[in-house]
């Protein structure tokens, strides 16, 4: 079992005032190395490059903090392709960075035809919960894991349309792709209580649903409704619903290493430093009260 | 595969809510049109039915114009409505996109010349205002290439932060005015310069209006340093050494 690490925040970039007042309070943090990137697009010669200043930044992290990787362009849920060139850059990056672990995304944010070849769909979109789909993302993250020196995560998506007739329970479908794609999870509570607002179940007997073991990482965030749906907007504090199932589930969850709060740097002046604070702070009471010795790798 | 094919259908579905309209009016389009099979026919169907399709939609809109709003934030002001307009406009013409915000914001600005070149606005100086976000862009992606109508110039005497772009009106005094009004007010005291301007980014923006024997000068890459006065010098705008041949 790995060790658990402790609250940690999502990168970006307004919280360099509270790194430098409060830097002590988290323990890691995450980042999105796609934000780091231009990608210049499939089978360019330097496909992925920095963006001026990036890697400079990414080493002053992580000479700070830990660093855990949260990709959001591999687009694993595209179905009929691979992007073997994404899986190498991420190696690249975790030779360099030497990220805790490294998470994705179950969804498709990307779409491949003969016209363009690939293309953007600029938001993350729900796979269904399907054999076929099953077997197609577990092949993907057994090549990821393989690839890479530390665990992989992947997280549970926010959706906002429900997909008819599928073939698996989304709990299930999850269980299932831990044990058939050799990957751990990062349980998103804000997306399980987005998901639970919009489409009305029930969160806890959500969680229960899952293989809480095969849980390492959770992300908590705050959201707010637009268009007549909750969203996934991280647009300041946690709500009470997500404390409620931090405190939950953390029990729960034997291998939990992290928990991550995000807020979107847009919210920053609605937060302010002590807020953000304040947020950090409720997360460790709750974790404290369960894990009793938090190590700093 | 079917699968592809309904992610492809998906995806055109949130980017262009004319398509939702026209496979609503007529769903046997998803019969004839699209290799899907039942049960993802049935499921497309189902999505017309749900308010999430139209969040999808909003999101797809909110995600497209971050780029334009974050990085060219003076030209979404003065645009102020015109600018969802617009940049619809632009997306139909460039649905399949990378989103990559510097090929989004780049693609938008040749978008924005070329319609200011065809169709004048009745904001004079909103070309200025969409060249000098191109300019300080092309520096924040660190483009060094000289696009074909010269906007913005780089030449190897010029700091890698520094590229040089024509502008008719009083740049830093058009900026201010932008900056300090509401969206959408039109400003008729800009002053006409017709100048040169260096533009230097990194990280914040400076300018300096430089003389016409200046410019000349940066354009045949014959710029004498030793002559520069120390505005120019000083304010890191030009490699202050000499560029090996």
């Amino acid at each position: 079992m790995s060790q658990f690490l402790g609250v940690g925040i999502m990168y970006n970039p307004s919280l360099q005032g509270f790194f430098d007042t409060y830097g002590d309070a988290i323990d890691y943090v995450e980042v999105i190395p796609d934000v780091f990137l231009t990608d210049n697009g499939v089978g360019h010669p330097n496909r992925f490059a920095l963006s001026a200043g990036s890697h400079e930044k990414l080493c002053d992290l992580s000479a700070r903090w830990p660093l855990v990787a949260h990709y959001v362009g591999f687009s694993l849920g595209t179905a009929g392709y691979f992007d073997q060139e994404y899986l190498a850059n991420m190696v690249k990056f975790q030779d360099i960075y030497k990220f805790k672990w490294n998470s994705e995304h179950l969804s498709f944010s990307k779409v491949h035809d003969e016209e363009v070849g690939e293309y953007a769909v600029c938001l993350a979109l729900p796979l269904p919960f399907d054999g076929e789909v099953l077997e197609m993302f577990a092949e993907k993250t057994k090549k990821i894991q393989a690839a890479l020196n530390t665990d992989f995560l992947i997280e549970n998506n926010v959706y906002f349309v429900h997909i008819e007739d599928e073939d698996y329970l989304e709990g299930v479908f999850l269980k299932e792709l831990s044990e058939k794609g050799n990957c751990g999870m990062l349980l998103d509570l804000h997306n399980v209580h987005a998901n639970a607002t919009n489409f009305g179940f029930d969160r806890k007997q959500f969680l229960d649903s899952l293989d809480l073991t095969s849980v390492q990482e959770i992300h908590i965030a705050g959201g707010n409704v637009i268009g007549g749906m909750y969203l996934d907007s991280h647009s300041g504090p946690c709500n009470d619903e997500v404390w409620e199932l931090l405190d939950y589930v953390v029990p729960k969850c034997p291998n939990l290493r992290g928990v991550t709060y995000e807020f979107h740097e847009s919210y920053f002046d609605k937060l302010g430093n002590d807020g953000i604070l304040a947020q950090i702070n409720h997360a460790r009471e709750i974790c404290n009260k369960y894990i009793k010795s938090e190590v700093c790798l | 595969m079917s699968l592809v094919a309904f992610q492809e259908l998906f995806a055109s579905l949130i980017a262009d809510p004319a398509l939702c309209k026209k496979i609503i009016a007529n769903p046997s389009l998803l019969e004839t049109d699209y290799d899907l099979t039942e049960r993802e026919i049935k499921r497309i169907n189902s999505f017309f039915k749900q308010k999430g399709m139209g969040v999808n939609c909003m999101l797809y809109q909110i995600n497209r114009y971050t780029p334009v709003f974050d990085l060219m934030p003076y030209t979404a002001k003065v645009l102020h409505k015109n600018c969802k307009v617009y940049a619809r406009q632009f997306w139909d013409g460039y649905i399949k996109t990378n989103f990559q915000f510097r090929d989004e914001v780049l693609l938008f600005g040749a978008y924005m010349q070329n319609r200011l070149k065809n169709e004048p606005e009745t904001v004079p100086y909103l070309q200025d205002i969409v060249n000098f976000e191109i300019t300080y862009n092309r520096i924040r992606y660190s483009l060094y290439d000289n696009p074909a109508d010269g906007i913005p110039f780089y030449s190897t005497q010029l700091n890698s932060y520094t590229r040089m772009v024509f502008m008719k009106y009083d740049l830093r005094y058009l900026i201010d005015q932008v900056i300090t009004n509401a969206p959408g007010t039109v400003f008729d005291d800009i002053p006409v310069v017709n100048s040169w301007y260096l533009i230097r980014f990194n990280p914040t923006i400076t300018m300096h209006a430089v003389d016409l024997e200046t410019a000349e000068a940066i354009l045949a890459e014959k710029l004498d340093i030793s002559t520069l006065p120390a505005s120019i010098l000083d304010g890191g705008f030009v490699v202050k050494t000499k560029v090996p041949a």
